[in-house]
Order: structure tokens, then C-alpha cells, then sequence
């Protein structure tokens, strides 16, 4: 008889089976890892521009300066998307932890049954660095080949670009081969380590997957990143001008402002479980409606459903908000607007390239939000025995329904607003909140350099929050679509 | 398999067992010892700790206190890694319901502890096909768990508890989700099979009928052995 390990065959056929949540959960991993792919190949081709290449018509690719902010942006891009890739491994969670059970219960070890999860995530990930890399060569090929549309009376109705007219992207360009294999294993492998680390509090047993949350979040490490990081950015030109200039004149310094970012970033999303727990507390016992408290006590019993939420949201929204600051800034300094706004300013570089950035914060949005509806989703339908337990008892669906929106949708509201207020915060913090620029021509021909101040992005900031709290409001209701089917009384029978 | 002074080797035995679920005892230092080939009834009321029990035997929990024996292997010391590799060998596990990997076939369900034991999958399938046969499901190889009764699926959880032709068989309550024919039906062939075999079995239940069927019977009460089950029996507690 042998008692050796599992063939890796044997691992593939019981990772790849499952129904059709199974295979939502499998595709949308693919297409999350595919479109990183994507993203990361096109970061790879920026980076390989060298002097030779091009012109480029995007200002944002054209000038050698700003590549690098490209380079992160692309990056940053795909951070969202293996959010959302990470949201979705919870879709069919039951029947896939009934499953890995059966497993443990036929002799599996737990590592092998945390072999097969990382298997299922990692195979899905490797089709869709696959699918990814095929996108990036029919782009890379088309934007090089097709030269645009032409109506029929010669009129270009959409132009792609050439290399005598400038391309739209970086199509003259191959990657370095080390970065084309960087991106293609790096997708699946991080997304298959990904996997096994998701599982770190998870015990498989052969009874059933136990997931050993911590009730109570963590509050002390979120606050100092979030506090030391916020307050690194807003008084960052204060520290650069403290700072010898030794110091501050260090090529990497620059790369102090997406890091403290970055942890600015962390912070925030850690902390919003501990958010949602603090105003579950507050609201819980001060309410009398049944639907608030049952929200209230879910923020408190289950606070880090709220930070799946909110990761790529919190996200997108520092970033725009950021962006939004900066745009006001730079196009402030270059002319491009504001009172003494110059008439020969007509490429309006930085307006039109921060609309490209604008472009990007949406795709991140939407995929945040695509994320939001995924995790709703799956709330509900994971909770599906203790809903119908709660209407066989007379709590009316509505209530339930108005919970389920309260609950997701309540903690978002701080911590969307905090992001948007740290995000323009951080932009004036980092490029200042006056910048000097040409007042008018005077009588002697001379151009008196003004310092004015900065307009806060009051009207972008605003409407990226309302679209962000509308989006995820939208979503949420669409997640209760699943409600009747989970409420029904017949879930009281089935196996739990 | 007899010993020289013509007592039956022991296959599976239990010292001092004590198991809690936090505060809780639920195994209060259980021994018992299980001949090669016997077939051992645990009966006693719900929350008796016989499940537990059996899970301690079965090397799904770890005890406590005490110590599990498999032949002269102590299991309670090993690894959970080790404890489960076991089920895929020389143990083999029987539930009252949802044992069975609902993605899979009956015969890749069947074929599945040979196959995380490394072994091809045409020979582990072969091996399969034989015990769907030896437990009248043959025909239902290619169905998958779900659509099959709730008798066809617990006569296919114990081919596959059987497949690596384990030493020792554990059931816990094996027909408790089942009707009273079908779940005759699945003892009578657990039965004969086990026979065929010499495996030793250890029955879990709350059934007269099912504790029947064992060569020697034992009782728990609270947590610990009852040396006096008639007493409860005749207060009309099963």
C-alpha cells in the first residue's frame, strides 16, 4: 500500500473540481491576474524606454521625467486588481471548505490541502498571466500596426499614432526579457504564496474549515502607520527644507513620498476594522432600530469584513484625492489655470495628463467596486442558514436587507472621507500650498514673479467621494439579490 | 491472528483517554482494547463522549491525556500530519453523512486515499472499481455524491474507508442518517466485508439494532465507561 505523497496530478484534478461558484471564483481569479499582467508588462515597457525610442503623444509616457510616476501608477494599478482577485478566493467558500474537509477526512495532511488551494489559485493565476501577456501582444501589435481610422472623406476620425506622428504607447518598445519573465511567473506564483499566506489563521480540519478571526482588530499599529505616515507627507516640504541639503539632494529621497504613501495606505485600511468595530460599539447600544443594531453588532463581531471591503476603495480614493491636489498645483505653477493664467498656455500639459491619471483612479474605482460586490455577495451568501434562521423567526427580510446596507456601507463613510482628506492633504503637504507664478505683463514690459495659494480641490474631491459611497451603495444593493434565495426557510435543512 | 497462549493480538487500543472541548470533558480516562478482527459496539446516550471517543481512536483528535495504541504504533504521540496519513493507510473513517467529496465521482472518491498515498491513478482506480463491486454500487462509479440515496452514498463512504484494506474500520453511527432497510442493508454488507477481511471494526451508535451486530458491546456514560448499562437500559434510556 503506499503511503507516499499525493502525485501533483492527483492535487491538480481534486484543485480543479468543484461547481459553478467554483469556476466563477477560478475565472475571475484569471481575469484579476490577467489584467495585472497586463499592467505590469505595460510598466516593463515604460521602463525600457530609452533615448532613441518614440515620440510618444501621452505626455505622461514623452517625458522622461515623469516615467517613473507612470511606473507606479501601473504598479499601484495593480494592487486593486489582486484585491479584487484576493475578494473573489471567497466565492463558493463553503462548498470549497466542505470540500478541502472531505479531503482532510480521507487522509489529507493540512499541507496538502493547502497545496490544493495554492494549486487551484496558482493554476488560475498562470491562464491568466497567459491571457494577460496575449492582451499585451494583440495591443503591443495593433497600436504598432493600425495606424487609426480614416472616414471616408480622408477625415481621421481616431488616430493611434505613428512613429513619425507620435505614438499612443510605448509600442516601439520590447520589455527586457528578464522583466517579461519577472511579470509572467511573478503573477502566479505571488498570487499561489498569496493563497497559502491567506490561509496562515485557518485550520483545516476534517470536520470542517475553521477560520480563527480575531475578534477584536488591532489599533495601535494601523494608527502610528496611518498618524507617522499622514503626518510624514503634510509636513514633508517642512522636514525637506529641516533636512541638510546633503540629505534632501539624495536621489532616493524622492522615493520617500510613495513609500510614506504606501504607509499612509496600510494604515488606513488596517484601521478600518478597527473603524468599523469602534462605531459598531457606539452605535449598538445607543440604537433603536432593529436594522442598525443588527448592523452595528456585525461591525463589532465581524469588523474585518469591512477592511475586505474597503482596501481598494480606501485605495483609489487616496490616490485620486492626491491627484486632484496635485493637478491644482501643477497646473497652477505651468499656467495652465487660475487668475493670472497665461494665453500662450495651450498644450495644457499637466491638465491633460492628469486626465489620463483621472482615467486610471476610475478603472481602480470600478474595480474596487466590482471587488465591494463580490465580498457583499458573499457575505450573504455564506451567512445564508443564519439569515434564514433570523426570517423563520419573524425578522422581516427588509430589516435584513437594510442591515446588510448598513453594515458595509456605514464604515465606508469615515474611512472614504478620511482617505479624500488625507489624499489632499498629503498633495499639499508634498508640492506645497502656494506656488509662485507670472503675474501680469506691467507698463514696463516686466513679468512680477506672484505666490498665490493653492486652491483646495474642493469640487473633484467631493464628486470622487459621492461616486465612490454611491458606487458602493449601488453595489451592496445589488448583492441583496442573492438575499431571497439565502433567506429561504429550506436553508434550515440543509447540511450545514 | 491469535497469540501464542491462544489470545487474539490486539489491534487497537486505549489508556487513560481524557479529551475536553475547552472546559468541557468530554472523555473522562476511557480504556479499552479491540481483538484483531472483533467487532466492537461503543453505545451510549447523546453526549456520552462516544463520537469523541472514536475521534481520539481514529487519530482525528488529539487526546488530552493518555494514549491510543495501533498495533504497537502509540498515535496519540504523532504529528497531525502523521495522525492523518494513517486514515489513508491503516485507518479507515466512516460518518453518518458528508464524508464524501461532493465534486468527485463515487469511484474517484473511492480511488482518492490511494491516490493522496501516491498511487497511480489507473492502479487506484482498478482498486476502486473492486470495492464499489464488493458493496453492490459498481454501477455508480461515474455518479457523483449528490445524486445518489443517502444508503448508496454510505456504501460508497465505506468502500472507501476500505480501499487501503486498513487494519482497523471506525464508524460512527454508520446508518444514523439512513432508513431502517437501507440502513440493514449497509450493515449486513459492512458486516460480511469485514469478516471476509479479519478488519477489526468500532461502531459508534445509538441503535440496539446497529450494536447488534458487534461480538462484544461496551457503554459510556458521561464520559466514561458504564459497568452497569443494563441499569440504564431497563430506565428506558437508549
Amino acid at each position: 500500500m503506499s503511503t507516499g505523497t499525493p502525485r501533483t496530478t492527483t492535487l491538480l484534478r481534486v484543485a480543479a473540481v468543484g461547481g459553478r461558484a467554483d469556476r466563477l471564483r477560478i475565472a475571475l481569479t484569471a481575469v484579476g491576474s490577467a489584467a495585472a499582467t497586463f499592467a505590469l508588462l505595460l510598466a516593463a515597457a515604460v521602463a525600457s524606454i530609452g533615448p532613441g525610442d518614440g515620440p510618444y503623444r501621452l505626455n505622461l509616457v514623452a517625458d522622461a521625467g515623469l516615467r517613473p510616476g507612470v511606473i507606479a501608477a501601473l504598479l499601484l494599478m495593480c494592487i486593486p486588481v489582486l484585491t479584487f482577485a484576493g475578494q473573489c478566493s471567497r466565492i463558493g467558500a463553503p462548498a470549497r471548505d466542505r470540500r478541502l474537509a472531505a479531503l482532510r477526512m480521507a487522509g489529507a495532511t493540512p499541507s496538502e490541502v493547502r497545496r490544493v488551494v495554492a494549486w487551484e489559485t496558482g493554476l488560475a493565476a498562470g491562464v491568466g498571466a497567459i491571457l494577460g501577456a496575449a492582451a499585451y501582444v494583440v495591443a503591443h501589435v495593433w497600436f504598432s500596426d493600425v495606424p487609426g481610422v480614416t472616414a471616408p472623406d480622408g477625415r481621421r476620425v481616431v488616430d493611434f499614432g505613428s512613429s513619425s506622428t507620435g505614438l499612443l504607447f510605448p509600442t516601439d518598445v520590447v520589455p527586457h526579457w528578464w522583466l517579461l519573465v519577472v511579470c509572467l511567473i511573478g503573477v502566479p506564483l505571488g498570487a499561489a504564496l498569496g493563497a497559502r499566506l491567506a490561509l496562515r489563521r485557518t485550520a483545516i480540519t476534517p470536520f470542517a474549515v475553521v477560520r480563527r478571526a480575531r475578534r477584536r482588530p488591532p489599533t495601535l499599529v494601523p494608527a502610528l502607520l496611518f498618524v507617522g505616515g499622514g503626518l510624514a507627507l503634510v509636513f514633508w516640504s517642512a522636514l525637506g527644507r529641516a533636512l541638510p541639503d546633503s540629505l534632501v539632494e539624495r536621489p532616493w529621497f524622492v522615493l520617500t513620498v510613495p513609500v510614506l504613501v504606501l504607509i499612509t495606505a496600510v494604515g488606513l485600511m488596517l484601521g478600518a476594522a478597527s473603524g468599523a468595530y469602534a462605531l459598531g460599539r457606539l452605535l449598538a447600544p445607543r440604537t433603536r432600530r432593529p436594522a442598525l443594531l443588527i448592523a452595528a453588532r456585525r461591525m463589532t463581531d465581524a469588523p474585518f469584513t469591512a477592511s475586505r471591503v474597503s482596501t481598494a476603495v480606501v485605495l483609489a480614493v487616496l490616490l485620486g484625492c492626491g491627484a486632484c491636489g496635485l493637478r491644482e498645483n501643477f497646473a497652477l505653477a505651468s499656467g495652465e489655470t487660475g487668475p493670472y493664467r497665461d494665453p500662450l498656455e495651450t498644450e495644457l500639459f499637466f491638465t491633460r495628463s492628469f486626465e489620463v491619471v483621472n482615467i486610471a483612479v476610475l478603472i481602480g474605482l470600478a474595480i474596487a467596486a466590482a471587488g465591494l460586490l463580490v465580498v457583499a455577495a458573499e457575505g450573504v451568501v455564506t451567512r445564508r442558514r443564519t439569515l434564514a434562521a433570523m426570517t423563520a423567526t419573524g425578522v422581516p427580510r427588509r430589516t435584513l436587507a437594510t442591515a446588510i446596507v448598513l453594515e458595509t456601507v456605514l464604515p465606508l463613510v469615515p474611512t472614504v472621507l478620511v482617505a479624500a482628506v488625507t489624499g489632499v492633504l498629503g498633495a499639499r503637504g508634498v508640492y506645497g500650498s502656494t506656488v509662485e507664478v507670472n503675474g501680469p505683463v506691467q507698463p514696463n514690459g516686466s513679468l512680477p514673479r506672484l505666490t498665490v495659494d493653492v486652491p483646495i480641490p474642493w469640487s473633484p474631491s467631493a464628486t470622487l467621494v459621492g461616486t465612490t459611497l454611491a458606487l458602493a451603495l449601488v453595489m451592496t444593493v445589488g448583492s441583496l439579490a442573492f438575499l431571497r434565495s439565502s433567506t429561504d426557510i429550506r436553508e434550515l435543512r440543509a447540511a450545514a | 491472528m491469535s497469540t501464542a497462549s491462544g489470545e487474539k493480538a490486539v489491534a487497537l487500543s486505549a489508556r487513560s483517554l481524557v479529551y475536553s472541548y475547552g472546559a468541557a470533558p468530554a472523555v473522562k480516562g476511557v480504556s479499552l482494547e479491540v481483538a484483531r478482527g472483533e467487532i466492537l459496539s461503543i453505545t451510549g446516550a447523546s453526549g456520552s463522549g462516544k463520537s469523541t471517543l472514536l475521534l481520539c481512536l481514529a487519530g482525528v483528535l488529539a487526546p488530552d491525556a493518555g494514549e491510543v495504541r495501533l498495533g504497537d504504533r502509540i498515535i496519540s504521540a504523532e504529528s497531525e500530519s502523521e495522525r492523518s496519513r494513517l486514515r489513508r493507510s491503516q485507518v479507515g473513517v466512516v460518518f453518518q453523512f458528508g464524508q464524501l467529496v461532493p465534486e468527485l465521482t463515487a469511484l474517484e472518491n473511492v480511488a482518492l486515499p490511494l491516490l493522496l498515498g501516491g498511487a497511480r491513478r489507473s492502479a487506484a482506480e482498478t482498486a476502486a472499481r473492486t470495492w464499489l463491486e464488493r458493496f453492490e454500487v459498481g454501477g455508480l462509479a461515474d455518479a457523483r455524491p449528490p445524486g445518489m440515496s443517502g444508503g448508496q452514498s454510505q456504501r460508497v463512504a465505506i468502500a472507501r474507508a476500505m480501499v487501503t484494506e486498513p487494519e482497523v474500520v471506525l464508524a460512527d453511527e454508520p446508518t444514523g442518517a439512513l432508513d431502517s432497510l437501507s440502513g440493514e442493508l449497509v450493515m449486513n454488507q459492512l458486516v460480511r466485508v469485514v469478516r471476509e477481511a479479519g478488519t477489526t471494526v468500532v461502531l459508534v451508535t445509538h441503535d440496539a439494532r446497529v450494536s447488534a451486530y458487534g461480538d462484544r458491546e461496551i457503554h459510556l456514560r458521561d464520559g466514561e465507561l458504564d459497568p452497569h448499562p443494563a441499569d440504564l437500559l431497563d430506565a428506558g434510556v437508549s
